[in-house]
């Protein structure tokens, strides 16, 4: 677990990391809710705007477990770095909720591919 | 939906898994190295590329490639236009090169698991590991790039 914590600091926590993830999640929710007032204000057909809203209300709540949950879970593993017992908590529980991200990623995923194939044909 | 759509939506999906999976490990995974040193990126590699990865990565790896190679065969089949042909051909294309440069990078991943614990050499490997990831990488995302542009054509 102290190795793995390492490991962690360095990659997620490090700069890649927090370049790659924080921008990457920032982005993909203003992008969502952009396209979702766009569908909203432009009054498109429920066709088009049903899965535009599911993506962005997958985003939202992505980014709430993010926010609240898992982000401070990781966070707190700074102190305790030499504690096995601690961090094997630390990331049982992170396990969690990242499994929970994953649905939700897979999610956006599905439901924005839909939103392509609404336009097909 | 006609069976070419659905099977380029499918590749679609799986290229766009693996483009994150690449993507994290050039920018994210593998600069860690740099910091906690080789041999201990080596144990964490062991344990993570060569565990569950060892199922996980072929499996996304030949899937992504072979979804592909079969939208492409299948809209040749259909006589799709070139609107559509192009990017197909494009994407099946840079799976190949994908799947050349993965049959460049897998051997060295590999190799870390029997090595010694000898930071000098696990570098060596390391670096050789992540220029050939560099490359995989690149025409992983360039290849769902080209087939979310076929998606659209369609």
């Amino acid at each position: 677990m102290v190795a793995f914590s390492a490991y962690n600091r360095a990659a997620d926590m490090g700069t890649g990391g927090l370049v790659l993830y924080a921008g990457v999640g920032s982005c993909g929710l203003v992008l969502a809710l952009v396209v979702a007032a766009v569908a909203f204000f432009q009054q498109m057909s429920p066709v088009h705007a049903v899965p535009i809203y599911l993506a962005t209300g997958f985003w939202v709540l992505h980014m709430l477990i993010t926010l609240t949950r898992a982000a401070p879970t990781l966070l707190s593993q700074r102190r305790y770095e030499k504690d096995e017992h601690a961090l094997a908590a630390i990331f049982d529980r992170f396990e969690r909720w990242q499994t929970v991200r994953v649905l939700m990623d897979v999610l956006i995923f599905g439901t924005m591919l839909w939103t392509l194939l609404t336009y097909v044909n | 939906m006609s069976l070419a759509v659905f099977m380029i939506a499918l590749a679609t999906a799986i290229n766009g898994r693996l483009s994150g999976l690449n993507t994290d490990t050039a920018l994210v995974k593998l600069p860690a190295r740099r910091r906690i040193g080789a041999v201990a990126y080596a144990a964490f590699a062991r344990g993570n590329d060569l565990g569950n990865g060892l199922v996980v990565y072929p499996l996304l790896g030949v899937g992504a490639a072979l979804l592909t190679l079969l939208a492409t065969a299948l809209a040749y089949a259909e006589h799709a236009p070139i609107e559509l042909s192009l990017p197909l051909s494009l994407a099946s294309l840079l799976s190949l090169l994908h799947t050349f440069a993965t049959i460049r990078a897998a051997p060295v991943m590999l190799s870390i698991k029997d090595a010694p614990d000898d930071e000098a050499l696990l570098t060596l490997k390391l670096d050789r590991f992540a220029r050939w990831h560099a490359v995989r990488a690149t025409f992983q995302v360039l290849a769902f790039l080209v087939l979310l542009w076929a998606l659209v054509v369609r």
